[in-house]
């Protein structure tokens, strides 16, 4: 895999609030068709990098290349129009649209005189098209979000990064806040996505869910990416050992 | 709206520059009610003559009753803009009882607390029961207090010619009017009620976090159903001496009874009572409604027009909000 | 509504059918009251109520009103809330009426000019709320305030009556203009309703609208302009302040700063919630609203017929207004269920 050409490569990214650096000369890669997580402990930087690649956030210093070319990311429309796609934790739905909607909530279908006009059934013909693909179980396209259960509505917003054209799809915690049942319809979708060919960053907290699904694992530590590794070649000892920081210096000296 | 800046971290750094801002924001409005005390002092004729002091705080004495009640509620994270429906009814009531009724005095009053009590309870039943937002339900409520306060003066403004009420407000207890009694009573009570005792503190956690309040055991609804009365009963309080004062039931439309919603938010917010609740103490809510007073009265000693007062008013109030706005941010 | 789903695998909500017959009633309440509100003044005076000539005063009502409620549901949908729709059309009008009627300008350039000064201050309000980070509600409260005092000054230094008379001749005729037996302003206010619904309902804007209202965060996040939204509302609710207030003096032939529009219900905010536009944005239809500002008007004209007294008229629309926003805190709460 690391002969390819990263989809999404970060050099020397770094972002500070006041006295505190949260993000630290973090050089990382993702190939694109890979199912990554980013890993580590409350306030180790994983948020704050994941808002820079997604423009809700700019970096002190650093590059960002999609695909080899230098990508500015200013505004979450850069990110989008890059094909980055972020999934937020809140999922960013409106509750009092339907489904359809919320799919292209600020990128509405349009026809008509000047395109004035909403396309209302092309809309949800796709919408209905891209959750078929993901296997979504929504009967109801012009159903209210507010009626959905947390996996339905993680397909919703899964569904709009794909409508927007995502390549990497960025999952923010996606699992955080669901039961059994949700977390393995949320699993089943992310299998869904790789066989799609899509790239997937996974972000979590549960070691086991992570082994499960991704192909590689990158591990952060007080704002510095303390290393990468092969989920088949590594196991839940050392993950833990690198998000606790304490393999943190055998790994400098091996990188 | 929710919180627009969620997703940007704001810069922390509390630098002196900051600080010294904050402290400015703080306290800009003891120095500015000195300031203005001194200005007036040489620019306007008999500013400071013992009568002109006294009427001073007597005119701040309504507006500044009001806002104590007020305040409160806003602390809770409430807001009641039912101020001007209480004004109405609890001064039709008055007028009706003590001089159609021949209700005695004190059991007017008695009465009118009571009132006062069940108009608290109808915006709070809106508000906690009917799960409305304060300000439309309490919209809501005010309607039907000014409904009411209508029918109750068959649409007549009603004279009292009874001595009793009129000569009680002008008794003066120490040399000082019963108004300015009351007025520094309410705000004594107000200090002591929401630093000294739990109600107090609930009514703040209340406002500050409503949830947290709620998971910590803090019985939520009727601290804000509590604050809610106390806001009734003081608005009622101020249109009785409203009534008092001009001997006549202050008529929704007609006469304006001197109490006006924009006025008490303009005071609460110069006051830097924050509009998201359980911030802002009520002392300084008195030096705001003081300050607006001093300067109404300064304009209106060197003989500027009544509507620049206005004007000042307007600008007073949106200069309030934005300060709050801008404390908001540090 | 539009299904793609040939066969739906399970349906989402197993609506019983008493809940089903509650949902219904809640959803077209507004229209059904207006049924029964007809029909018990029809009842009880048949002759004058159901008059044509009532029904244009009924007409005439609800446009004066309704064309400001119209742009206020449009301002709460987006989740702004303006206090200061009657000050800002008092100013607007008291400016209008002394450019008019004291300096003589021309109708049109006073109109204009008048209708610029409410675009101005709407913009004002909406950089309060953009740039300051007020919310709107109390941005606007406090802009209020400063105009009621503009207003009156204006009106002070040119009239001692409180009043700036407006009897210079074009005006009061363009305004009873009728157009093949109907009144302009009726046929105005359709025409407005009827953009607003294709605006709302079918245009990207109408949906950024509602998803800012909704969820403002989510909005930001998926490229919404929302600034430009926000300005976009206030500016229309104080021009279509501005408008109703310039078209009252008109009617009346004076302007000043207490200009009224209805008794308790008289306030574009509260027709607005009467209609259960919500008030936390992202909710409410542009037709619910026309059919509560008529719902006001056949009110307003009933109640003047059956000669009901002051007392009774304000405690009816006091009620009917603590009612309207308890059924809609039903509603809601039935919705989220």
């Amino acid at each position: 895999m690391s002969n390819q050409q990263p989809i999404l490569q970060l050099r020397g990214i770094s972002k500070s609030f006041g006295f505190v650096q949260a993000v630290k000369n973090v050089n990382w890669e993702v190939y694109p068709g890979e199912v990554h997580a980013l890993v580590g402990d409350n306030g180790a930087g994983k948020s704050t990098l994941i808002k820079m690649i997604c423009g809700a956030l700019l970096p002190d210093s650093g590059e960002i290349l999609v695909k080899g070319a230098n990508a500015r990311i200013a505004e979450p429309v850069d990110a989008f129009r890059l094909g980055i796609a972020p999934v937020y934790q809140d999922l960013a739905l409106v509750e009092g649209r339907d489904v359809v909607m919320n799919m292209f909530l600020g990128d509405e279908l349009t026809h008509g005189p000047f395109n004035l006009f909403l396309d209302h059934k092309r809309m949800a013909i796709e919408t209905q098209r891209v959750l078929d693909e993901i296997h979504s179980r929504i009967p109801n396209v012009r159903e209210y979000v507010r009626r959905l259960s947390g996996g339905q509505r993680q397909a919703v917003a899964v569904g709009r990064a794909l409508i927007r054209g995502g390549e990497v799809i960025i999952m923010d915690e996606p699992t955080a806040a669901l039961g059994v049942e949700q977390t393995r319809e949320v699993l089943n979708l992310i299998e869904t996505l790789r066989s799609r060919g899509k790239t997937v960053i996974f972000i979590s907290h549960n070691i086991l869910q992570v082994l499960q699904v991704t192909n590689r694992i990158s591990v952060m530590f007080h704002g510095e990416m303390v290393g990468t590794r092969k989920t088949s070649e590594t196991n839940e000892d050392e993950i833990v050992g690198m998000i606790v920081g304490t393999k943190r210096d055998v790994l400098a000296a091996q990188e | 709206m929710a919180n627009s800046d969620t997703l940007e971290y704001r810069n922390r750094r509390t630098d002196d520059a900051q600080r010294l801002l904050r402290l400015a924001l703080d306290n800009w409005l003891y120095a500015a009610t000195i300031l203005l005390c001194i200005f007036f002092a040489f620019r306007a004729p008999n500013f400071l003559t013992v009568d002109n002091v006294i009427n001073t705080l007597v005119s701040s004495s309504i507006t500044g009753i009001v806002t104590a009640g007020f305040t409160i509620v806003l602390l809770t994270g409430t807001i009641d803009a039912s101020t001007s429906g209480i004004t109405a009814l609890a001064s039709v009531l008055c007028a009706v009882m003590f001089q159609q009724w021949g209700v005695p005095l004190p059991l007017t009053l008695l009465l009118l607390m009571v009132a006062s009590i069940l108009m608290g309870l109808v915006s709070s039943f809106l508000i906690i029961e009917g799960r409305i937002y304060s300000l439309i339900a309490t919209l809501g409520s005010s309607g039907v207090f000014l409904g009411l306060s209508v029918g109750l003066a068959a649409g007549q403004q009603i004279a009292i010619t009874k001595p009793e009420l009129q000569n009680a407000l002008f008794e003066r207890p120490l040399g000082i009017p019963v108004s300015i009694w009351v007025l520094f009573l309410c705000y004594l009570l107000g200090y002591v009620m929401l630093n000294h005792t739990r109600l107090g503190a609930h009514i703040y956690a209340t406002g500050s976090n409503y949830s947290a309040a709620r998971l910590s055991g803090i019985p939520v609804k009727r601290v804000i159903r509590i604050a809610l009365i106390i806001a009734a009963t003081t608005t009622s309080l101020a249109a009785v001496l409203a009534t008092a004062r001009a001997n006549l039931s202050l008529l929704y439309g007609v006469t304006i009874g001197g109490v006006n919603l924009a006025d008490v938010f303009t005071a609460a917010l110069l006051g830097g009572i924050s509009l998201r609740g359980g911030v802002g103490k009520i002392e300084r809510n008195l030096v705001a409604v003081l300050f607006l007073s001093i300067l109404s009265n300064g304009l209106q000693l060197m003989g500027t027009a009544p509507a620049v007062w206005l004007v000042i008013k307007g600008l007073a109030f949106v200069g309030a909000v934005i300060i709050d706005a801008v404390r908001q941010r540090l | 509504m539009l299904r793609t789903q040939p066969q739906p695998l399970v349906r989402p909500t197993n609506t019983p059918l008493p809940r089903a017959v509650l949902k219904f009633l809640l959803n077209n309440g507004l229209l059904i009251a207006l049924v029964i509100e007809i029909a018990i003044f029809a009842t009880a005076s048949p002759e004058i109520f159901l008059s044509t000539g009532n029904l244009f005063t009924v007409l005439r009502i609800s446009a004066t009103t309704g064309i400001t409620v119209a742009f206020y549901t449009i301002a709460l949908i987006a989740g702004q809330i303006d206090l200061s729709t009657a000050q800002v059309g008092a100013v607007t009008a008291v400016i209008f009426a002394w450019m008019f009627a004291i300096l003589e300008w021309p109708l049109e350039l006073s109109f204009v000019l008048a209708m610029a000064f409410a675009a101005l201050l709407g913009l004002i309000n909406s950089w309060l709320v953009i740039r300051v980070k007020i919310p709107s509600l109390i941005a606007t409260l406090a802009l209020g305030t400063l105009c009621y005092g503009l207003a009156i000054s204006v009106i002070q230094s040119n009239s001692t009556t409180g009043l700036i008379r407006l009897n210079r001749p074009p005006l009061r005729d363009i305004i009873n203009t009728e157009i093949v037996g109907i009144p302009a302003t009726v046929i105005l206010m359709f025409a407005v309703y009827t953009i607003i619904y294709i605006l709302l309902n079918h245009t990207r804007l109408g949906a950024h609208l509602y998803a800012l209202g909704g969820n403002p965060q989510a909005a930001r996040l998926n490229g919404i302009q929302d600034k430009r939204l926000v300005r976009f509302a206030l500016m229309f609710t104080a021009m279509s302040a501005g408008f109703t207030a310039i078209m009252i003096a008109g009617r009346g032939l004076s302007a000043g700063a207490a200009t009224p529009v209805g008794g308790v219900l008289g306030g574009p905010l509260v027709a607005a919630i009467f209609s259960g536009v919500g008030l936390s944005g992202g909710s409410g239809r542009i037709e619910r609203t026309l059919i509560g500002v008529i719902f006001l008007a056949v009110l307003t004209s009933g109640m003047s017929i059956l000669n009901v007294s002051p007392f009774a008229r304000s405690m009816i629309e006091g009620l009917a207004f603590v009612f309207a926003i308890l059924i809609d805190s039903v509603r809601q709460r039935i919705e989220t269920r």
